[in-house]
């Protein structure tokens, strides 16, 4: 039997089918655990905020268009939720003003690396999240962890196309300069 | 469903929380409503910001700043200096808060700020002054001027009028007289002498005839304006 799409789910979801969101949260639940971890580094945290990530997602449900892709709409509620936490332990802004997203950019086309390139990014990003400022931190995350697509992050981040390929590209030039300080490099 | 940790799993927590009615789904009409709010608040600041700026631009066209950067720098100076600030501050102020609601939708967030506040400061221009062509504040300054009046702020906005800019003087030519001619006030008791020089400006031609609304860019002394430039008005 074919699978059911996410979209299917929350259309039944949204006609008052509340035990399908189970199985919403049986195929989130580990994508966002990852997501949270690496984007807060507290583990004690991510639990909580990702039960409490569902229960916006399911409170909110109608409003999801189910035109659209499932994906990005609950990579965005988990997005706000993570912000405000980071937001509450720094008690400050977290990316303040973006000037990024101010100005136009070169249009910044997906640069998918190669599969050897990735993984060793992968495996150094691993190492170095910690030091990584968060606004481009979350990017790489949803990247390479996460494997969303450029228009994905857009959605998720709600900026310009062109700004998540500055973020990314400024993400890795920061996370080269970090690796190379640790000698992760050989 | 229970965590290698004895706790209860994720999902049986938000399945109970669900099954209990301690979280409930909000119902669909609230997010159309908020949606249709929304959209209605754009509608609503995008027609102010249209009126807001079609009457910016009729106040500069009463006062003859419209015309006037077409006499080169000083001209252009003259006209930013003439630029009705309430009404610019009233307009910007109006535009953040339309770029803020904009910025929820995926047309405003997709493109980057300064290129989403040129594009709708465009519109807002380029509307503004369609809508100024359409003559409705000439009929809005009558009605205002009438007996009826206009209701407040509009009666305060146009009863205000347009400001007197020095070095700029809007009029009907009177009579040619050499080396210039005579311009009425505006509002039409007396004259002012205008000279023109071969240095004067005239975009539009030197033919002035009895009876033409003029620009004239100058300065005063005595009663007299020298003129850097001086052109007819086209409405």
């Amino acid at each position: 039997m074919e699978k059911e799409t996410d979209e299917v789910i929350a259309t039944r979801v949204q006609k008052g089918d509340s035990e399908a969101f189970g199985q919403l949260v049986e195929r989130y639940e580990e994508k966002l655990m990852r997501y949270a971890r690496k984007f807060l580094r507290d583990p004690d945290d991510a639990k909580d905020i990702v039960q409490e990530v569902f229960i916006k997602s399911y409170q909110n449900i109608q409003s999801f268009d189910a035109g659209r892709r499932f994906s990005p709409w609950i990579y965005r509620i988990a997005h706000n939720e993570f912000v405000n936490a980071i937001k509450k332990r720094s008690r400050g802004p977290v990316f303040g003003i973006d000037l990024d997203v101010v100005f136009p950019h070169l249009a910044a086309g997906e640069t998918a690396d190669d599969v050897a390139l990735e993984r060793d990014t992968k495996e150094i990003l691993e190492q170095c999240l910690d030091e990584l400022d968060p606004k481009y931190r979350e990017p790489l995350v949803l990247y390479y962890f996460e494997g969303l697509s450029y228009k994905d992050m857009a959605d998720v981040l709600h900026i310009p196309m062109s700004t998540v390929g500055v973020r990314l590209a400024r993400g890795k030039a920061s996370l080269q300069k970090i690796a190379a300080k640790k000698n992760l490099y050989g | 469903m229970v965590d290698t940790d004895n706790k209860p799993s994720l999902e049986k927590n938000v399945m109970d929380a669900i099954h209990s009615g301690r979280v409930q789904m909000r119902p669909r009409w609230k997010f159309l409503l908020s949606g249709f709010l929304a959209a209605l608040g754009i509608m609503i600041l995008v027609l102010t910001l249209l009126f807001i700026a079609s009457f910016a631009i009729f106040m500069l066209r009463q006062d003859g700043a419209l015309f006037v950067p077409v006499f080169g720098m000083r001209g252009v100076f003259a006209f930013f200096s003439a630029l009705p600030l309430v009404l610019i501050v009233l307009l910007l102020l109006f535009l953040v808060i339309l770029e803020i609601l904009v910025r929820r939708y995926r047309v405003g967030y997709r493109m980057p700020l300064l290129v989403s506040v040129l594009a709708i400061l465009l519109i807002v221009v380029v509307g503004g002054y369609a809508l100024e062509r359409t003559r409705i504040h000439d009929e809005l300054l009558r009605d205002a001027r009438g007996p009826g009046g206009l209701p407040p702020p509009l009666s305060i906005m146009y009863r205000a009028g347009s400001q007197d800019v020095p070095g700029i003087y809007r009029g009907d030519v009177v009579s040619v007289i050499p080396g210039g001619f005579l311009l009425s006030d505006e509002n039409g008791a007396g004259t002012t002498t205008i000279l023109i020089d071969p240095s004067t400006r005239l975009p539009l031609g030197a033919g002035f005839t009895v009876g033409e609304e003029v620009v004239v860019f100058g300065t005063e002394a005595s009663g007299t304006v020298h003129a850097f430039g001086v052109r007819e008005v086209q409405d």
